[in-house]
């Protein structure tokens, strides 16, 4: 397919139609119910998902970013479905991963404080539930957020590893009271070790298991300081772990799984702290200039050139990140694990530099934070299928169940794929996302930024904020940067599509 | 004594709850924010009872006479010495500065003397500890019911 030349929904669903079949049919993916003895069935394929945390696609070579940031991904490119614009439905990993994991949208899941946690409901009605009849499922995250979630998860998950198991130094410990009780031993924990913003309630032992750690910390850096000479990478929990350690263990873990398995694999990386092996330190040191873009409401005014040097060091990470995963891939086809496994990477959520902003935690919605990578490899696929069409994670489950061969519940708010769902996918979707973490779980919309992606055009919306904001309007195919706000350029098609997202949380609100 | 171990941690747990309330609310229903107040007290409970442990076996190192006379203005100064110490220790500034060891060191050292050099019992600081008596009695009693409440909530769930 050429790649300069986009297809819409519609015409992508009559050329691809066919082909995409038949790479169902061939893998022995089609639905097929839940009888008989499901788990030893060798019919279904195995599902492999890497979520790479804090991986913007627009920082991905192979989604056309100048910098050789993923020749590896683009390598394994050439066998998948490649998704150019998919979105993660929040800027962080709370409403980015739980969207992901029950497929629908955070103001559902009401995921969207940091270290919050989804509704009652979806503790059953998660990717985990939806496939252990029949799949065996395994679980494991760096991300203490992720871990949320997964433990709420946990009586769905039949293997879940904790954190600890490829931590060379750092601990969580609330996962050692009892999975029900996680939550809440985990913000007491939080709060009993301390936070960048705040001191520790634990006054003694918490410093004690500092200083402890510290000493650990340092060891572990002095003899891996030839290979890490900015240090070993860490976790928001202080954590420290190897992106090449947690390959080689998925590696051995996936090949001693029954199957068919389903394994949810969450890494850490390429998120902050940007600490790549010493291969990979300056490589992209070349002076390049990026647009300048104006400071907006949130902006923290951050320096161009921290910036810059920022960016840098990120782009240097994926590519790291990138090489340990194509190391992976290599070990997998070695081993002949990926001979009956659909192999899914994507990520919960971008990285931002721009506009005096910096990281994930604000309350933007532009494109480096939403745009995420999604790939999709079926079992001996041979082929590169590019798809343009807008896409959004809470797809990917409904796509999961269907290729799987199991029910869709109407409860999903996520639509097959384009390239898998030709016959159920409604007509020109819109892609939504919400950044909420100022609001309560009760009330997620009192404060909020929102945003609908619809065809070529990208609406964002600020809701209850302490200054009254313009929404903005960006044609994100022929502006992809979002430099020029269209909302007063374009008034009727701003507000019929702010009519259409309002329209939608009033559906899905109940009013 | 004991009291002026219970009293300033769970002075600074309070504060500490209290500080992380309004984020614990936007994402907790009030049984999980009981439930977060419930872990923190017990631990409260028990690095109170740590710290008395350390100070008890600290006493029995000392001479007989110092033991009888001066356990209690001695523990109770050492107590606030030793909370105020793990309270600048997290701060930014030591975390910035690693000199910042040097002062922690300096009053550790002096906390021990001035311990030493403690009149008798009668002194400012007896009745300190006395006067903290009544409020560590009630932290007691909501850490021995935060104690039950975690117990009860693993039992239920």
């Amino acid at each position: 397919m050429n790649q300069d030349q986009p297809l819409s929904r519609r015409e992508f669903v009559k050329l691809l139609g066919a082909v995409s079949l038949s790479y169902i049919a061939a893998a022995n993916h089609l639905k097929t119910g839940r009888g008989g003895n499901p788990r030893q069935s060798s019919e279904k394929p195995n599902v492999l998902m890497l979520v790479f945390d804090t991986l913007s696609a627009r920082h991905m070579s192979l989604h056309g970013y100048p910098r050789a940031t993923t020749p590896n991904l683009a390598r394994f490119a050439e066998r998948a479905f490649v998704y150019h614009n998919h979105y993660a439905a929040g800027n962080f990993t709370s409403p980015g991963t739980a969207s992901l994991l029950t497929g629908v949208y955070p103001w559902q899941h009401r995921a969207v404080n940091l270290n919050g946690i989804v509704s009652q409901t979806y503790i059953d009605q998660n990717i985990f539930s939806l496939v252990n009849a029949s799949y065996h499922t395994a679980a494991y995250t760096h991300n203490p957020l992720a871990a949320l979630f997964l433990n709420q998860f946990a009586e769905h998950i039949d293997q879940y590893h904790a954190m600890r198991e490829l931590s060379l130094a750092g601990e969580v410990y609330s996962d050692r009271v009892g999975k029900s009780q996680f939550p809440v031993a985990f913000w007491s924990e939080t709060m009993l070790r301390g936070t960048d913003h705040f001191l520790p309630a634990s006054l003694l032992v918490s410093t004690l298991e500092k200083g402890i750690q510290n000493l650990r910390v340092r060891g572990i850096e002095s003899s891996l300081r030839e290979k890490y000479p900015r240090g070993i990478p860490y976790n928001y929990k202080g954590m420290h772990l190897l992106l090449e350690d947690a390959m080689d263990w998925i590696r051995g873990q996936v090949l001693a799984y029954p199957q068919p398995y389903l394994a949810y694999y969450h890494l850490w990386p390429p998120h902050d702290p940007y600490l790549p092996s010493a291969d990979y330190i300056d490589i992209f040191n070349d002076g390049m200039k990026w647009p300048e873009k104006a400071e907006n409401f949130f902006s923290l005014h951050e320096p161009g050139a921290t910036i810059n040097q920022s960016r840098q060091q990120y782009d240097e990470y994926l590519a790291y990140v990138d090489f340990e995963f194509g190391r992976l891939v290599g070990m997998l086809e070695r081993g002949g694990a990926l001979d009956n496994t659909m192999l899914v990477v994507t990520s919960d959520h971008g990285e931002l530099f721009e506009r005096g902003l910096l990281g994930h935690l604000n309350s933007t919605l532009y494109q480096d934070l939403l745009r995420v990578p999604l790939l999709i490899s079926l079992p001996k696929q041979a082929g590169r299928q590019d798809i343009y069409t807008p896409t959004s994670c809470i797809d990917l489950l409904p796509t999961i169940l269907q290729i799987t061969g199991e029910v869709v519940p109407d409860y999903i708010q996520g639509e097959v794929l384009p390239g898998f769902g030709i016959a159920t996918r409604a007509a020109e979707p819109g892609v939504y996302a919400m950044e909420a973490k100022l609001s309560s779980k009760q009330d997620a919309t009192r404060t909020c930024t929102l945003v609908m992606i619809k065809d070529r055009y990208k609406l964002i919306r600020y809701s209850g904020y302490e200054s009254e904001l313009e929404d903005e309007l960006y044609d994100i195919e022929n502006d992809p940067e979002e430099m020029e706000n269209l909302a007063n350029i374009k008034r009727s098609l701003s507000a019929e599509m702010a009519a259409e997202l309002e329209a939608r949380l009033e559906h899905d609100l109940g009013g | 004594m004991c009291s002026a171990c219970i009293f300033p941690i769970h002075i600074w747990t309070t504060i500490v709850f209290l500080y992380n309330f309004p984020s614990l609310i936007l994402k907790a229903n009030l049984w999980q924010i009981l439930g977060v107040l419930a872990y923190a007290l017990v631990f409260a409970l028990f690095e109170s009872l740590l710290l008395f442990g350390f100070l008890v076996l600290l006493a029995a190192m000392l001479p007989r006479k110092a033991f009888l006379q001066r356990f209690v203005p001695m523990g109770t100064l050492l107590a606030l010495v030793i909370t105020g110490l793990a309270l600048l220790v997290n701060t930014q500034f030591m975390r910035e500065n690693p000199w910042g060891w040097l002062p922690v060191l300096a009053g550790i050292v002096f906390g021990l003397l001035a311990s030493l050099h403690q009149p008798a019992d009668g002194s400012f600081l007896s009745r300190l500890a006395e006067r903290f008596t009544l409020i560590a009695s009630l932290y007691i009693l909501l850490d021995l019911s935060a104690l039950l409440f975690l117990a009860a909530s693993s039992l239920l769930l």
